[in-house]
């Protein structure tokens, strides 16, 4: 431990009436050192954080004490015997905040430099205009944001640049210390790589201390000196990366570990994720449940139209599971609301056991058959109906069953781990999220499918539901023999979890193959780029990595030639003008839309 | 959505208190006004123009009538009229924002210039015109104030079925294979009745003051004593010039009473289905 910490917290309680939400809390700062504070929702993670900046509503009691050594202060600062208006001068002079949710974090109807300057004027009277103009495009410098960004407003930046400009107005009065809550959650793996990238670099150009918040286990190895994990408002385990990571002393830690697949790691043969499934033998010969043939589907925008998915052709073979994995804005969302018929195609055919969707009774066909779960646990259940009757719907829409509803409605509870008389007359809010995905499923349940279209299942949810969601999949293929279309943006998820996998970009399908064949030896350089931007909870790991610059295109600008050539760190002479197509590359069975391929 | 929090909503807020006393003793008197009435409202007498009296406790009319009397029987036309015509201007303002909401494109474009012009023309004016072209009767003043007042309830429903029609359990019973008809009656609907509720009890005090306004114009039904024929009688004899106060200030605060009572309602139901006015559980 360094002489004099930057910042000391000790026995830091909060207080919800009885209820404790930050339970004796208590650790130490060195001058640019970085502290990862983790745990699952509800941990008191982010009360920690707001307490620190004595931000929290009237409503909750703080005690403890918080105190601040600033380098800048003669003396030091006790956060809990300083007056509002005295608080108001520490906040942002010397410790800032980056804001969970960048999204909305930043004002819609004021231009982001003003938004940059505000503290700068606040704090530092007497600045001339021109200083701030000035300070404010150094800073936009700082966090790799182009000059002309402060006359734009939110709106029209992406979620990188917004999440950039929230770290740019963090810094904007040189605080020592930048606590940063979930600064990358929203952010798909490509963009949440850069940001890192970002804040490693201002702690070392700056000498910046950090406190770093995130549900995310591989984050936190990556950018963080030391790692405090929380559970129940409690510190279990402090310490640095290496020894949390490495050999973790607390149950709670080794279970969080535990639920993160590491890609490549050879897993002890158990359940779920963390290792690769045992996988079954590809059943290349039987024919598929649904065939995807060349599917175009466009929307017209006030830009001009854009095309989501634009000539996408695959087979999902009955019992497989086929994971969509891309960026978000890829089309894979798309895709799978085209196949269930939910979405329009432009062009194209989608077959379901060899005869086409689209009339009337083959749709009817397409959705006994197959079903859907959606991403969002709080927002597919009507609020207004009880488990019961959101189970039953399907059979009720479908004619499906008549004296037996009950019995299957209560099978599909069983099937998903709830216990039907406990459930069946709950409505959503008394549910958490977990067991909010697993109604959800069992609605898609209880018609019995053989194939089930899961759009990101799992991303809204913590990391321990998170596996007991996955494990309810998977025992579901294994024991019915579902076939499941697994969407979403964590690679390493898609490696642990899929047998095949297709990987898209920009509409596209660019490679595709066995799960383990695309991740662990990508043959395209955009899966390539995917692969190391995925942040791995292993000490010292992602290091020294090379990220792909810039951001999806703009899906009414299609580039040229290969679309991915503008970003393409391998691109030579014919990607601007020749679009490439699938060709067999690297393993059997892997294809790759790459002109490297196509040559040899 | 519980039971509990709309009682203590109505019974646990002294405006919950207010608005229920006066409502609940509104539609009393609507419904046995005349059973309480201590004269006949409509006879006569050479009692013309007198001060409250022990016999006439709120004096007497131009044509010598008891103004209590009046007064308890006229309650009935007022509430009528206004549930009335909140109801109708609710169901075709429901109507109208649901097909609109949910089915966008032509159908919405078409409904929402409809619900524009509506919300444009000036209410009160079509009213009286609509008003005098009919023969004035209780029914065509139900169907007048009805008619004119639904655009505003079918903008607020057409913007939460927007929403609505945008959510995940919407696109997960459209997944399931659901019909139109289907996904309107248990989703879209169901989420929207309270925002309607809230509303109708607005329109209600609208529609109470628009029967008021109509038959001190002359047109309301001839037949009938409501508030609003009490105050037009009132002011065609001199009333007010008379000095005759009796005969003004009952109607007047009658109407006032009962349009603040159901406002101060239709408030308390629209905070609680809004939970941006309320920081309560989203709906």
């Amino acid at each position: 431990m360094s002489p004099s910490p930057l910042l000391e917290i000790e026995d830091l309680r909060v207080t919800a009436g009885e209820r404790p939400i930050v339970d004796g809390v208590g650790f130490s700062l060195a001058p640019g050192e970085a502290l990862g504070l983790a745990g699952e929702s509800g941990c008191g993670k982010t009360t920690t954080a707001l307490a620190v900046m004595r931000l929290l509503p009237p409503s909750l009691k703080q005690s403890g004490t918080v105190t601040l050594h600033p380098p800048a202060a003669s003396k030091q600062i006790n956060i809990g015997r300083r007056t509002e208006t005295g608080m108001q001068l520490v906040r942002w002079h010397h410790v800032s905040l980056v804001f969970q949710g960048a999204m909305n974090s930043l004002n819609p109807v004021r231009k982001v430099g003003v938004q940059i300057a505000e503290p700068i004027l606040l704090h530092e009277r007497g600045v001339s205009g021109s200083e701030v103009d000035e300070r404010v495009s150094e800073l936009l410098g700082t966090v790799g944001l182009n000059d002309s960004i402060a006359g734009r407003y939110a709106h029209q930046l992406s979620g990188g640049q917004r999440q950039r400009a929230m770290i740019a107005l963090a810094l904007a009065c040189r605080p020592p210390l930048v606590i940063a809550d979930e600064p990358t959650t929203a952010l798909d793996v490509v963009t949440q790589a850069q940001v890192l990238q970002l804040l490693e670099r201002l702690r070392e150009q700056l000498g910046l201390a950090l406190i770093l918040i995130s549900h995310d286990l591989g984050v936190l190895a990556e950018t963080c000196d030391r790692v405090a994990i929380m559970n129940e408002g409690k510190i279990v385990e402090i310490g640095s990366v290496a020894q949390v990571f490495g050999s973790p002393q607390d149950s709670y830690t080794r279970k969080l570990l535990d639920a993160l697949p590491v890609i490549g790691s050879q897993g002890e043969g158990g359940e779920g994720a963390g290792s690769p499934p045992a996988r079954a033998p590809a059943g290349a010969a039987a024919s598929p449940l649904m065939r995807v043939e060349d599917v175009r589907v466009e929307f017209d925008t006030r830009a001009g139209i854009a095309r989501a998915v634009d000539g996408v052709s695959l087979d999902w073979r009955p019992g497989e599971i086929l994971g969509i994995v891309g960026e978000s804005g890829c089309g894979k969302s798309t895709l799978a609301r085209t196949m269930m018929g939910l979405q329009e195609p432009a062009a194209g055919t989608i077959e379901l056991d060899g005869a086409p969707i689209g009339g009337k009774r083959a749709m009817q066909g397409l959705r006994r058959r197959v079903q859907m779960v959606f991403q969002d646990p709080y927002q597919t259940l009507n609020p207004r109906q009880r488990v019961r009757t959101i189970v039953t719907e399907p059979l009720r829409v479908q004619g499906v069953g008549g004296d037996d509803r009950e019995e299957r409605v209560r099978r599909a509870l069983s099937d998903v781990g709830l216990d039907p008389d406990t459930y069946l007359d709950r409505y959503p809010h008394q549910l958490s999220g977990g067991q909010r995905q697993r109604v959800s499923i069992a609605a898609a349940l209880v018609l019995e499918p053989e194939g089930l279209i899961c759009d990101e299942p799992v991303s809204m949810l913590d990391t321990s539901v998170r596996t007991q969601i996955l494990d309810v999949l998977t025992d579901l293929q294994r024991s019915r023999g579902l076939a499941l279309i697994f969407i979403t943006h964590d690679l390493s998820l898609a490696w642990s979890l899929c047998d095949r996998i297709a990987v898209m970009y920009m509409g596209r399908i660019v490679e595709s193959g066995e799960a383990a064949d695309v991740i662990e030896r990508p043959q395209h350089p955009y899966t390539q780029a995917l692969v190391t931007a995925v942040p791995v909870p292993v000490p010292g790991g992602g290091g020294g990595r090379d990220l792909l610059g810039g951001e999806l295109p703009d899906p009414t600008a299609v580039p040229s030639g290969c679309r991915f050539h503008p970003r393409c760190p391998k691109r030579f002479e014919p990607c601007d003008s020749v679009d490439p197509e699938l060709v067999p590359a690297g393993a059997p069975g892997q294809l790759a839309a790459c002109l490297l391929h196509q040559r040899g | 959505m519980s039971r509990e929090r709309v009682k203590d909503l109505l019974l646990g807020t002294w405006r919950g208190r207010f608005g229920i006393t006066v409502l609940g003793l509104a539609i009393f008197v609507a419904i046995f006004g005349p059973l309480l009435a201590p004269y006949d409202a409509y006879a006569s007498s050479t009692d013309v123009l007198q001060p409250p009296s022990w016999s006439h406790p709120l004096g007497t009319t131009e044509s010598g009538s008891d103004v209590l009397s009046q007064l308890l029987v006229g309650a009935r036309v007022s509430i009528v009229v206004g549930f009335a015509a909140a109801l109708i201007s609710a169901v075709l303002g429901s109507l109208v924002g649901l097909a609109g909401g949910y089915y966008g494109g032509w159908t919405d474009r078409g409904l929402d210039a409809l619900e524009n012009w509506f919300l444009v023309i000036p209410t009160l004016p079509l009213m009286i015109v609509l008003a005098r072209v009919l023969e004035p009767s209780l029914t065509v003043l139900i169907a007048v104030i009805g008619l004119t007042s639904w655009a505003g309830t079918g903008r607020i429903v057409r913007a939460q079925v927007l929403t609505l029609r945008e959510r995940a359990f919407v696109e997960r019973a459209r997944a399931l294979g659901a019909k139109d008809g289907y996904i309107i009656r248990t989703h879209i609907l169901p989420n929207t009745l309270p925002l309607i509720f809230a509303n109708t009890v607005l329109i209600v005090a609208v529609a109470i003051l628009s029967e008021a306004a109509l038959a001190f114009l002359g047109l309301g039904d001839p037949t009938r004593i409501s508030w609003g024929t009490m105050l037009e009688n009132a002011f065609s004899s001199s009333a007010p010039s008379a000095g005759a106060w009796w005969y003004v200030i009952p109607p007047g605060l009658c109407i006032t009473m009962v349009v603040l009572a159901v406002s101060v309602l239709g408030y308390l139901f629209e905070e609680y289905v809004n939970p941006r006015l309320n920081e309560a559980e989203a709906v």
